[in-house]
């Protein structure tokens, strides 16, 4: 009788290590979600908002500074067309037209 | 004594008599030769250089001809030239293009030298493709760029003026970069000035026009030159405002 009340208690208790240890591996194993992110960011909020503004002001910055080079370098761009524009007509009017009778 | 004379007459009537011969015998034939010979020619020669002036003046109608299709050709590409714009200059290479077309048949049918000598002097003094219709096409092709070129730095200044107002707010010196950017915008608005009366500057000039005063694009050519310069001065105006603002960033 008693050996058999050990043996249920035994039993009992392994089942629930066994149901323990697999839901302590399930909490270690379970990836983590968007949700647990957004909260590390909100729970941290001073820190971390903080560098993101800065890291779009630089972004923002950066874009700007990207386009006003392309601006400036297509500017550059028109400038030479208008330097072959005036060294063509320049040509053309040097071009001797001359009598064509002879 | 009289015998002796005799014989010198006979001897020198019997040289000479051979050479008056030979001295006449040129004279006999000489008119003979060239009315034998050129009044078959002249008809021919005549024609022929009809035809020499004909050849050298159709030659150089079709030389016009294909530097107007090469002016077309290139405005239909050309980048920033504004569509009135771009529809005037062609109107005035398809005029000159058809006059010359309608030149080119009457020299075809000429067959007086002297009217054939006119019209083909027509060709150059009456279109004037090279001296007028094409330069003008450039310049005006020019000044269209250097405009919206003004257009694009000015939307680079008001970048920039942003930049600054930004910059004083965070309390950074932003004296060297407006220095920078007035200089941009005062040299944009030269730029702008010079290249926009370009284009009616030119576009009512005619053939009598440059007949009358060669230099007749001498000006608005030299405006064109002006507004690069500016724009050329603006460009590096406003990168030293830009680099301006980075350094009163660090």
């Amino acid at each position: 009788m008693i050996v058999r009340k050990t043996l249920r208690v035994l039993a009992l208790a392994g089942l629930l290590a066994f149901g323990g240890a697999a839901c302590g591996d399930k909490t270690v194993t379970t990836p983590p979600t968007a949700s647990a992110e957004t909260t590390l960011v909100t729970d941290t909020d001073s820190g971390v908002s903080t560098v993101a503004n800065v890291d779009t002001e630089k972004s923002t910055a950066t874009a700007s500074d990207a386009t006003d080079d392309a601006r400036l370098n297509e500017v550059d761009q028109m400038l030479r067309d208008i330097e072959a524009d005036l060294g063509a007509a320049d040509q053309d009017a040097d071009t001797p037209e001359g009598d064509p009778t002879r | 004594m009289k015998t002796r004379f005799a014989l010198v007459a006979l001897v020198a009537a019997c040289l000479l008599t051979p050479t008056a011969a030979l001295a006449q015998r040129p004279e006999a034939q000489r008119p003979e030769r060239p009315e034998q010979t050129e009044r078959p020619e002249r008809p021919e020669r005549r024609e022929a250089a009809i035809d020499g002036v004909k050849t050298r003046c159709l030659n150089q109608i079709d030389r016009r001809q294909r530097a107007l299709s090469a002016d077309k050709a290139r405005l239909e590409k050309a980048r920033f030239l504004t569509d009135a714009h771009q529809a005037a200059l062609e109107a005035i290479n398809n005029q000159t293009s058809s006059g010359l077309a309608r030149l080119a048949d009457v020299i075809q049918g000429e067959d007086n030298v002297e009217e054939l000598r006119a019209e083909c002097r027509q060709i150059v003094e009456g279109f004037r493709v090279f001296a007028l219709v094409r330069p003008r096409s450039r310049l005006v092709t020019a000044s269209d760029r250097a405009i919206a070129a003004t257009t694009k730095l000015g939307g680079v200044a008001d970048r920039i003026q942003a930049a600054i107002d930004q910059a004083k707010a965070e309390n950074r010196d932003t004296a060297a970069a407006e220095a920078s950017l007035a200089t941009m915008r005062a040299a944009i608005a030269t730029a702008a000035s010079d290249a926009g009366g370009v284009y009616e500057a030119v576009i009512h000039l005619t053939p009598a026009d440059y007949n009358a005063n060669n230099a007749v694009l001498d000006r608005p050519r030299g405006k064109v030159r002006s507004a690069r310069d500016s724009l050329k001065q603006a460009i590096a105006a406003g990168r030293d405002a830009r680099q301006s603002l980075k350094a009163s960033a660090t």
